[in-house]
């Protein structure tokens, strides 16, 4: 089959009536969610996760997808109208795009994010389209050992990449391991750290740890502080941005879709780093460099179309290997596991509805996005004007209830509060919580392709180096590894840590 | 107390932990990994960076590293722990006292209590939102909510 033909089987499962409507609903909560600070796509989607268990496993990526893509588009608005990222990917957004509110251009700097946004993920999505399918075709020469190895550089990159230090983040990573690990062993059947309590036989549960990680301690941390939310703008007018603005932004919008695209790809890339990387690069090619952290409408436009970009190629690395990217990707995992689904190399042809569906569901959703956010721009403005001291009562107590549908279990909610509370104290104490959600989610595979590897090679590790894709990826591991003790990176990699603090 | 050393010396106790359940479980073979084998590694890696950060906390600018302390330092840390506390109390009385009471009293005692929010605004919001999430949750998913001993 050709991708013409793919498509078609996308587009008439994307525009199937329940579809449409769980696609729009996914991203007018992702929207939501990025325009409200306080809660981020990770939080948001573990709580409404078991909204999904009643529908269809192609209906809930639809919907989940939304939710992530959709809140790259609305944190734009919280960092340009109010000067606070609505999320961790609109930190770089609001150096210029608050700036430009400030100087009553907020109607082009809302814009060209939206158009920026639309465009990256419109190349992201064709990217996706045209790389998932043969690299899943690639990853089918994947054994075990590649699968461990790949899981291995997957979570040093995530570390490498983490904004604080290297050394907490790959100890967090152990410790999702051991979350991962309570349970009853798949292989042996023996409970591993139960305590004697019965509803830890199947593990903890990925919602109640992304609920209590994310969101709950999320919460907490809020209540300590006054959260003042004060829009500049009542009223935002002449969103269509000139000729002028968009002969500045052009460029940038290209540069920051084809770099975000590549570095979403990455395991443990991600938006985030995409729209750093983008800003940089547009700040250093600029004739004009001083002008950004002053209102540059390129300094908004390419860290926009970056993240866009790479929120949908992140989708390329769980749909073809079955190895979540980042977090978020984690929680989607988690999601089609719990529907019965295994993503991985066999996917694309075992289950084309769900692949090309998402897909295609991603480019309606896209369109949904910039009316949403263009023409709905008031609505947004409104609801920046909702007290905190409204939205986290209500954001705690759909988190409860989500963790207790769930299996309609008490002990989830106990385990949403402990790792709440965990989180509460790892980022007082400066330990991401991140790696640790990608390990825990990684657990089971790894585990089981440690062992596989092993028993195949009659228990020699000579097996992850005489092969060579694993060993190349172990190989990169390696160099990341040392790289990150070397004192000028390790440097450069707490500058920039720096200034993401300052930032946010 | 050095807030680094303290979150490192956690660690550490965690990891060993770990690791000392891992060998407990059994180890098994390298032919035959048994359960306690990642178990053992993971928590022996978690030691040997806790025990990193342990010791970097005592090298470098000592007085500029923040104490426990200055963690708490001008922030209204009651407040989390306070709604900390509600969320247990919820958990605790859900199953009993039911979904619809549970629910109305966390949130109002939330918005009054806590935030000082006036009383119009502490009864329609959580008006609204129990009965939402119950047409959501109980009609229309078809999932059961406790009704707890006051039957609803």
């Amino acid at each position: 089959m050709d991708i013409a033909d793919n498509l078609l089987i996308g587009l008439s499962v994307a525009f199937q009536p329940h579809n449409l409507f769980f696609c729009f609903l996914g991203v007018l909560i992702g929207t939501l969610i990025g325009v409200l600070p306080g809660l981020g796509p990770v939080g948001a989607m573990s709580i409404l996760l078991p909204i999904t268990f009643g529908i269809s496993p192609v209906t809930a990526i639809i919907m989940l997808s939304g939710i992530y893509y959709g809140a790259q588009y609305g944190g734009s608005t919280t960092s340009i109208l109010v000067g606070i990222p609505g999320e961790a990917a609109s930190v770089v957004t609001m150096l210029d795009g608050h700036q430009m509110a400030l100087k009553g251009r907020a109607g082009p700097a809302l814009g060209i994010a939206a158009f920026g946004s639309f465009i990256a993920g419109t190349i992201g999505i064709i990217g996706l389209m045209l790389l998932a399918p043969p690299l899943a075709k690639v990853a089918l020469k994947f054994g075990p050992p590649e699968y461990f190895a790949l899981m291995i550089m997957g979570l040093v990159i995530l570390t490498y990449l983490a904004q604080k230090s290297m050394v907490k983040s790959l100890m967090m990573a152990g410790v999702g391991l051991l979350a991962g690990m309570v349970g009853m062993d798949t292989m042996t059947g023996m409970p591993r750290f139960i305590f004697d309590v019965p509803d830890l036989l199947d593990g903890i549960g990925i919602a109640p740890l992304a609920m209590g990680l994310f969101g709950v301690s999320e919460i907490l941390l809020n209540v300590e502080r006054k959260i003042k939310q004060s829009v500049v703008v009542s009223k935002v007018t002449n969103l269509l941005p000139s000729r002028q603005d968009w002969k500045d932004s052009a460029m940038p919008i290209a540069r920051g879709s084809i770099a975000g695209f590549f570095l979403g790809i990455l395991p443990g890339g991600g938006a985030v780093l995409a729209s750093f990387i983008s800003y940089g690069v547009e700040k250093r090619v600029s004739k004009t460099p001083e002008q950004f952290g002053h209102g540059a409408i390129a300094g908004v436009a390419g860290p926009e179309a970056a993240n866009n970009a790479a929120a949908q190629a992140a989708f390329i690395p769980l749909l073809t290997l079955g190895v979540p990217a980042n977090a978020v990707m984690g929680i989607l995992l988690g999601a089609l596991m719990i529907h019965g689904i295994s993503p991985g190399p066999m996917m694309i042809e075992k289950n084309p509805e769900l692949f090309w569906g998402t897909v295609t569901s991603m480019y309606v959703g896209n369109i949904m996005l910039l009316v949403l956010n263009l023409p709905l721009i008031g609505l947004w403005v409104k609801l920046l004007r909702v007290r905190y001291a409204v939205l986290f009562p209500l954001i705690l107590f759909i988190a409860l209830i989500g963790a207790y549908v769930i299996n309609g279990s008490e002990m989830d909610l106990y385990l949403m509060l402990f790792f709440g509370v965990i989180g509460y104290l790892m980022r007082k104490f400066d330990y991401e919580p991140a790696p640790l959600i990608l390990a825990f989610v990684l657990t089971n595979i790894l585990e089981d392709s440690l062992r596989q590897s092993l028993i195949i090679s009659g228990g020699s590790m000579s097996i992850f180096v005489t092969r060579p894709i694993a060993a190349g990826f172990l190989f990169v591991s390696l160099v990341l590894l040392i790289t990150a003790v070397i004192p000028s990176i390790r440097k450069k990699r707490s500058a920039l840590a720096a200034t993401a603090d300052d930032n946010a | 107390m050095n807030a680094e050393r303290v979150g490192g010396l956690f660690w550490l106790l965690f990891g060993c932990a770990a690791a000392y359940g891992g060998l407990d479980l059994g180890l098994g073979t390298m032919e035959e990994p048994g359960s306690g084998f990642l178990t053992f590694v993971a928590g022996s890696f978690v030691s040997l960076m806790a025990l990193l950060i342990v010791i970097q906390s005592f090298s470098g600018d000592t007085a500029a590293q923040a104490r426990v302390s200055d963690l708490w330092k001008g922030v209204m840390w009651w407040r989390a722990v306070a709604i900390s506390g509600l969320i247990l109390l919820f958990i605790v009385s859900f199953e009993t006292i039911g979904f619809f009471v549970c629910s109305f009293l966390l949130l109002v005692i939330i918005m009054r209590w806590l935030e000082g929010l006036e009383w119009k605004m502490c009864l329609l919001v959580p008006t609204i939102a129990t009965v939402t999430t119950y047409l959501v949750f109980k009609k229309m998913m078809n999932i059961s909510l406790p009704a707890g001993i006051f039957g609803f």
